[in-house]
Formats: C-alpha cells, sequence, structure tokens
C-alpha cells in the first residue's frame, strides 16, 4: 500500500477545541470549562426543540461524530 | 405423573431476602420480585431465586440507572447548597465519567439509537433545565440531609412458613414537598410515548406504586399524599417530559394489601413444594419474555439452555441503596 493511500487518523482532522471532540475526550481530562460547553450546548438545543419542536422530531439521519469515528475504527481493528 | 422439580440449583449465591430455614422461601419483597411473581411464578424461579438474566447488557437497565443517579447526584448537591448551574455541571461531569469505558478508553455503546451516551446526557440537561424552578421542593429531614433514594422496610401481618413476617422493602426516588403537601417522586425513562390522557392512568392500580403509596404511609414519620410521576419519554432527536400525579383512597390500600395475603399463601405453598407453575398467559407481554425459548423446550433440556443463554446475579431487595 503506498503512503498516500493510507487512511489518516479521524482524530487528526478534528478540531481539538470542537465538541465533537470535546465528547469524545476522556471525561477524566476534562476541565470545568469543556464540560459547561457541552451543558451550554444541550441547552440551546433544547430552545431550538421548544421553538420549534416538529422541525427537529423530523430530523432524519444522525451527525456521525468523532465518537462515533473513533469507535468504528477501532471496531474495524477487531479489538 | 411426574413432573420436573425446580429447585436452587448448585452454585447459587447465598440472598438475605430468602428465610434462613426454607431454602426456596424469600421472606423480604420488593416490587421487582412482587411483579414477577404476580406475572409468572416460573419467570420469577428463575430471575430471583436462581438468579438468571440474560447475557449482554440490558440497555434499558443500565441507561435507568445511570438517569437515577445523575438526579439523584442533583437533588443532594442542591440540598448541600450548589447553585442550579453548578449542580448541573457537576451532574454531567459524573455522568460523562459513569459513561466512559475506561479499558477501551471511549464512551461507553451500548448500540442503540434512542438510549446511548448522548441521549443520556441531553436527557438529564433538558430534564433539570425543565424542572430548574420545580415547585416540588425536595424535603429534607431534621439533620438537612435530602428524601432522595431513600430505601423502606416494613413487616406485613402475613406469616411466612418459616415463621417470621413477611416484609416489604424498597426504594423511592425522592419525598418532595408540593402545595405544603409530602409527595413521593418516581422518575421513569421510555422510548415510547407518554402523550396521551391515559399515559398515567397506567399507574392505577400498578404493583410499584401502590407499593410506594402504602409505604407512604406506614414508613415514615411524615405522611405522603400519593405519587409524582415524571416521565421522560427518549428518543433520537429529542426527549419530552411530562408529569402526573397518581392517588390512592384509603379503600384502595387496603384492597392493595389485603391481596397480598392471597399472594403470600401461593409464595408458602411454591416454596414449601418446590414447584413454580409456568403462566403462559404471560409469554408475550412487554415485547415477549426472554424465558420463552427456555420454557418452550422440554423440562430435561432446559437447564442446557439456561446455562448457555444467561448468567447468573443476585437479586437482594434487602440491600439498602440510601436511608431506612
Amino acid at each position: 500500500m503506498s503512503e498516500s493511500s493510507t487512511p489518516s487518523s479521524p482524530l487528526a482532522t478534528v478540531d481539538p477545541n470542537s465538541l465533537d471532540f470535546i465528547w469524545a475526550k476522556d471525561p477524566n481530562l476534562m476541565t470545568q470549562q469543556d464540560v459547561e460547553r457541552v451543558v451550554d450546548k444541550l441547552q440551546a438545543d433544547r430552545v431550538k426543540f421548544l421553538q420549534n419542536p416538529e422541525a427537529v422530531k423530523k430530523q432524519r439521519g444522525k451527525k456521525v461524530s468523532i465518537a462515533d469515528t473513533t469507535i468504528s475504527s477501532i471496531d474495524d481493528l477487531g479489538l | 405423573m411426574t413432573v420436573s422439580v425446580p429447585s436452587v440449583p448448585a452454585g447459587t449465591v447465598r440472598n438475605s431476602s430468602f428465610s434462613r430455614s426454607i431454602t426456596l422461601l424469600q421472606t423480604a419483597w420488593d416490587n421487582t420480585s412482587m411483579s414477577l411473581f404476580k406475572e409468572c411464578p416460573r419467570k420469577y424461579y428463575y430471575v430471583i431465586i436462581c438468579g438468571y438474566v440474560p447475557r449482554g447488557s440490558n440497555v434499558h437497565l443500565a441507561f435507568g440507572i445511570l438517569y437515577h443517579e445523575a438526579l439523584e447526584r442533583y437533588d443532594r448537591l442542591r440540598a448541600r447548597g450548589f447553585s442550579h448551574s453548578d449542580a448541573v455541571v457537576s451532574t454531567v461531569w459524573q455522568a460523562l465519567k459513569d459513561t466512559w469505558n475506561k479499558d477501551l478508553n471511549r464512551p461507553l455503546d451500548w448500540g442503540d439509537k434512542q438510549k446511548n451516551r448522548y441521549t443520556l446526557i441531553r436527557t438529564i440537561v433538558w430534564y433539570l433545565e425543565q424542572f430548574k424552578d420545580d415547585p416540588l421542593e425536595t424535603a429534607c429531614r431534621s439533620d438537612g440531609t435530602p428524601f432522595v433514594e431513600v430505601s423502606f422496610r416494613f413487616t406485613t401481618d402475613y406469616v411466612a412458613a418459616d415463621n417470621t413476617n413477611f416484609i416489604i422493602c424498597g426504594h423511592m426516588d425522592k419525598i418532595g414537598i408540593l402545595g405544603g403537601l409530602y409527595w413521593i417522586l418516581d422518575r421513569k425513562t421510555s422510548k415510547n410515548s407518554i402523550d396521551g390522557d391515559g399515559f398515567f392512568g397506567h399507574y392505577s392500580p400498578h404493583n410499584q406504586m401502590a407499593t410506594y403509596d402504602y409505604a407512604g404511609q406506614v414508613v415514615s414519620k411524615i405522611q405522603t399524599s400519593g405519587l409524582i410521576i415524571d416521565a421522560a419519554q427518549i428518543m433520537v432527536n429529542f426527549s419530552h417530559f411530562r408529569r402526573g400525579f397518581s392517588q390512592r383512597t384509603a379503600s384502595q390500600r387496603a384492597e392493595w394489601y389485603g391481596n397480598l395475603e392471597g399472594y403470600f399463601y401461593l409464595i408458602n405453598k411454591y416454596a414449601h413444594d418446590g414447584y413454580y407453575p409456568m403462566n403462559e398467559a404471560s409469554c408475550g407481554n412487554y415485547g415477549g419474555c426472554p424465558f420463552r425459548g427456555v420454557c418452550g423446550k422440554p423440562p430435561e433440556d432446559r437447564e442446557v439452555w439456561l446455562q448457555a443463554a444467561f448468567h447468573k446475579r443476585v437479586w437482594d431487595p434487602l440491600v439498602v441503596r440510601g436511608d431506612v
């Protein structure tokens, strides 16, 4: 296999300040700020839901998070 | 005709809720045990006496435990004087830790679209936002400790075959004060709809709620007025909550308590006979009994099937979680 065809680590392409990165982070290494960002985002999602519940209910598909990508990568290794 | 008589399989761990002199006789009963017995004595025998549970994780059980633990943590922090926002952050942080697989260094994955780590944390945050200014205040003891995860037990008038009295026990999520009255709060999670006028009607008659309601009258110095049920519907994209009330009259309480006599008679009889009959009418309930495949086999083959598809754990209702 040539070097150019080697898939890069999914972690390498993710912004370490993004919420996806925080979700996939070991919570024992999280800062209070990390947790507050998670809470703030979920609270904002709730407001969005309350403002237009039907639109949220109709959402289809699932955004692939870095957490899922990491899990898939590990699963692919057959561990 | 001879029948296969169940006995306690070798290797079954000692359970303190059982009689010391009659091996199969459970003398301390919680809702889990009693509901199983009422549903099907054979299922009760497999789950409580033998301790068989299906192999693999039970996502509903795991999700429910983590959800309850998180909200209990929040209630305790608030009772200690922490602000709402500080208590939410602490609760979420702990829930994130509790759903982290340290061995694999990744989040726990139950393989379920509706009940997973993300929806758990979301449901906790959304619930705490919805009830941020909850008029139902957590009741506290004189020393300031809150009535959360309240373990209870009381001795009934019904005599077990070992000449002790049967005990009823359990754990309440919380006791709160609303409108100057004490209420028992129970939190439920579901993938199914919690809307519709009939949803809270399902909780009367209901063995768990009747047990809590009765205990609320006889166990504590404070008398409770009934139950408040906080139901959470967990969907892929949202979590949705409803609060309902469930109250019983004195005559309803007496009826539930009186019904126990007939069940305790059967409990004594089955323990004496060493035989727990099947209730075939309940095999299809709740999406199908996990033991249906076992009960469908000839009696002489069932042990092999049980050992292949199930593992063992002890369900001991007398293990205290909070304060008795």
